[in-house]
């Protein structure tokens, strides 16, 4: 059975992001990278899939979105933990693009790769839009099932049984394969790369993959295809900072209601 | 006083003794490690030479060994030199994210060790950008400062043409060469023992990963690996915790003094105006209290970003004394203010540093194991420099096990030859001449400074050290406390640059998951509410910590320490200072920190 998972390396959640000078997008430089932790969920249920049933392959998949990135480093770390093939798409036509030319050069390459089965995270959690995977299901004009928490895969029988999270319940989706599915959290606990996997990571090859090798115009990817253009970003404004009560706990209490009654007017 | 009855202590011993066992059978003390065993039913990793510790020195070591290993291997190639080509395996362990997220320095940076290791850094994206431009040393008052011209400073303080920068941007850029000079680089490992093979070193353990709080295995259990290896290189910075273990098995500080320490804290601020690049700015005086050593600095790292920290030898003796407040008084001083004004806190951090100098240099040297940088204890205090003696260090321990690969020994006996390097390189040569700077300042700052700057420019003052009390000997009751003259004002905080210590460490980007096993123990926390608290009015470990790690709560009987274990920012400060010395051996502390398998601080830019 043949599994792929597409992953894509996000700037690490605690970093402190700046607005670039011209407003249109953060300073990518100097920000550490990580494995959308969404993908990671993905990567670890391909590994435990091709467990359980002792055979198949799982590649990974993921594309250079900026120049900053070092998608490099996100593949070695999935294929420590386990995977057995990378590729990575790499062109500076592919950069600066929005979900849908993402979308486009990924259809396009998973062509060319055959697979049972897609894996996908919910969301990448720099962006949050939660489309690529979607969208890469309708151009490859496959089912798709989307946040999903638990996953039963019948290889003989080729379909599998998906849950869903829905409002106020549990959806339960079967589907033929080949599916796209894109994993919620809770759906597993991933693992820690071992040494030994890290070692044997770093022999494996990675298959790099450029624009013209997958037939596609550069007019249609990145920046220039994308239909989504960032007018404006922004950082929250700051919060204001906090009130300390003083006093023992009589007074504190008899502040608090007075605070909350006369200025803020919520009791 | 109180007299000390012998049943309690017995009784206290014993106690220890039952709890200890619990946490881990050969963790008795912090000595002993695991003996190793032919048949280890965990998975192993065979190494030649394992570096543990991703900091300056090992990864100056690391790439130097290469560098001697390829220019062997091509001298034996063209048949200018006998013998057979060498192919060992290198790898090096970093409990860090990446190499560099647990390094923080201030830093102004001398490339005399790196010019030597890579004559074309600059040419290789060199991350230290900004030359030093100006310096400027002041005495700070409550309002204003005087500036203490270069003519009076001691040779040491003169930096001549060094940088200004980010050790944790230095050391990850150090680590792409390693990376790339064909080291396996473990990022996310943590050695927790030493494996012996009788009294010679053979490795390390790694810890154990996805464990619950209790100790029990989660679904993604991920058992940690023996590294065997034929020479293991230490440098896991100051205070390390299997270098620490190496020290007293071997007594290695055996006639030394014993080592002192200071803790500093930092904080990245980014302004919106162009800053100073280039600028900086050493203060001592306000708001230290002159019984305390230390002062803080400012520099001009960009033109928005601003280095801006606080250093404190820990031998004060006030219980009370919070150098993360002292850092905020400090950034409200008008001479700070100038250039931080409206600008916001981007990153925090705290790491300690050794500062016994000469005096306090271990035996480096053990069968099969060597020691370098912090954890050796190479930082020149009247410099306030460490870095390039940390590389250098790590590259005559290089020089050495080249050496003894090529010769194929690696005894104490054949490593000692790493000590005569150190001996006589510019590393001891810096620290003999300041090796009475730091001792100085027992005397209080101002015959301190006179002292030391004396003994310092000149090189004059006795070959044996002063007597030295260990850092956690120091504290005094409150009353008694002679540090204290600015220090209890309290500190002024607003939503902009001036932050408390909680704010503060969310910029740390520290991490440990809540549900892992502690890293931090207090061995017998009846102790803290019986001596602790009634000698110093409260636990001096909710002040003296950076991260808000420990936190007394209750009221009364039922007053107890909390330990916050997911705030450490692992700067080693609370096993340093904590002023109860269990059983009276100077170096088994209440409270135990052992390295954590995972999390961790996240540095950026520090």
């Amino acid at each position: 059975m043949k599994l792929i998972v597409c992953v894509k390396q996000v700037p690490a959640t605690e970093s402190m992001l700046a607005v670039r000078p011209d407003g249109t997008d953060i300073e990518r430089s100097g920000l550490t990278f990580i494995v959308n932790p969404y993908d990671e969920f993905a990567v670890e249920e391909a590994l435990r899939i091709r467990e359980r049933i002792g055979t198949g392959e799982v590649t990974v998949v993921t594309l250079r979105s900026h120049a900053a990135q070092k998608p490099e480093a996100a593949l070695r770390t999935c294929l420590a933990m386990g995977a057995d093939r990378a590729v990575l798409l790499s062109d500076p036509a592919f950069e600066d693009g929005d979900s849908f030319t993402t979308a486009l050069a990924l259809a396009a390459a998973l062509r060319r790769l055959s697979f049972d089965l897609l894996l996908f995270g919910k969301q990448a959690v720099d962006d949050d839009e939660g489309a690529v995977g979607v969208q890469v299901a309708e151009l490859l004009g496959i089912p798709h099932v989307a946040v999903v928490n638990r996953l039963e895969v019948d290889a003989k029988a080729r379909n599998l049984v998906a849950h869903r999270q829905i409002e106020g319940g549990i959806e339960v989706v079967e589907a033929p394969l080949p599916v796209l599915v894109t994993c919620q959290k809770g759906l597993n606990e991933p693992r820690y790369p071992s040494l030994p996997g890290i070692m044997k990571a770093k022999q494996k090859p990675l298959e790099v993959l450029a624009c013209h090798t997958l037939g596609l115009a550069p007019d249609t990817l990145g920046a220039a295809g994308a239909k989504l253009r960032v007018v404006r970003l922004e950082l929250p404004p700051p919060r204001p900072p906090g009130r300390l009560i003083p006093g023992d706990a009589e007074t504190q209490a008899k502040e608090l209601v007075r605070l909350l009654h006369e200025k803020e007017k919520l009791i | 006083m109180r007299r000390r009855c012998w049943t309690t202590s017995v009784i206290r011993l014993v106690g220890v003794a039952f709890w200890y066992p619990q946490w881990g059978a050969d963790k008795w003390g912090r000595r002993v490690g695991k003996e190793f065993v032919g048949e280890d039913p965990r998975q192993t990793l065979e190494v030649d030479v394992l570096f543990v510790g991703g900091g300056p020195a090992n990864l100056a070591g690391a790439l130097r060994l290469t560098q001697l290993v390829a220019r062997h291997n091509e001298q034996v190639s063209t048949g200018e030199r006998p013998g057979r080509m060498l192919e060992p395996r290198i790898a090096l362990i970093e409990k860090g994210r990446d190499v560099g997220a647990h390094a923080l320095s201030g830093a102004i940076f001398d490339p005399v060790a790196l010019e030597e290791l890579l004559p074309d850094y600059q040419d290789r994206g060199f991350p230290f950008v900004q030359p030093l431009i100006r310096h400027d040393f002041r005495y700070l008052t409550t309002e204003s400062s005087i500036r203490i011209p270069d003519c009076l400073l001691p040779w040491a303080r003169r930096h001549g043409r060094c940088y200004l920068g980010s050790l944790q941007k230095l050391n990850l850029w150090l680590g792409e060469q390693v990376e790339a000079a064909g080291v396996s680089v473990f990022t996310e490992t943590c050695g927790v023992d030493i494996l012996y093979d009788g009294a010679r070193v053979c490795g390390v353990h790694t810890g154990d990963k996805g464990l619950e709080a209790g100790g029990g295995k989660k679904p993604n259990f991920e058992p940690g690996t023996a590294i065997h290896a034929k020479l293991t290189v230490f440098g896991e910075g100051p205070y390390g915790t299997l270098s620490e273990d190496l020290i007293h098995r071997f007594n290695l500080r055996d006639g030394c003094s014993p080592q002192s320490y200071a803790l500093g804290v930092k904080e990245l601020i980014r302004v919106g105006r162009t800053g100073a690049p280039g600028v900086a700015i050493h203060t001592i005086g306000y708001p230290l209290g002159p019984r305390v050593f230390g002062g803080g600095f400012c520099y001009g790292l960009d033109d928005h970003h601003f280095a801006v920290g606080m250093v404190c030898g820990l031998d004060w003796d006030d219980p009370q004394l919070d150098v993360q407040a002292q850092l905020q008084r400090l950034k409200k001083h008008p001479d700070i203010q100038r250039f931080i004004k409206g600008g916001t806190v981007v990153a925090y951090g705290a790491k300690t540093l050794p500062e016994g100098g000469y005096f306090a240099v271990p035996r480096l040297v053990v069968d099969g194991a060597m020691l370098v940088g912090d954890s050796a204890g190479f930082v020149n205090v009247p410099a306030g420099k460490g870095i390039h003696y940390a590389m250098k260090s790590g590259m005559l321990a290089a020089e050495t096990i080249y050496e003894a690969l090529v010769e194929e020994d690696t005894s104490a006996a054949r490593l000692a030859v790493y000590e005569t390097r150190v001996a006589d390189s510019y590393i001891m040569r810096d620290l003999y001449r300041g090796r009475h700077f730091r001792q100085a300042f027992a005397y209080g700052r101002l015959p301190g400074l006179l002292l030391g700057e004396l003994t310092a420019w000149t090189g004059w003052g006795p070959r044996k050290p002063r007597r030295a009390r260990c850092d956690f000997q120091t504290l005094r009751s409150l009353g008694e406390a002679r540090s204290k003259r600015w220090t209890r004002e309290p500190a002024q905080y607003d939503a902009g640059v001036m932050v408390d210590k909680l704010t503060d460490l969310s910029y740390s980007g520290t991490q440990h998951r809540e549900d892992q096993p502690s890293h931090i123990r207090i061995l017998d926390p009846v102790r803290c509410v019986n001596h602790c608290i009634p000698r110093f009015g409260d636990a001096p470990c909710i002040h003296f910590c950076p991260a808000n790690v420990y936190e007394l709560i209750g009221e009364g009987q039922s007053r107890r320490i909390q330990i916050n274990f997911a705030n450490c920012l692992h700067c080693k400060t609370c096993v340093i200072k904590d002023p109860i010395d269990v059983l009276a051996t100077d170096h088994i502390q209440n409270i135990s920190w052992r390295a954590p398998a995972e999390g961790g601080p996240r540095y950026q830019g520090l």
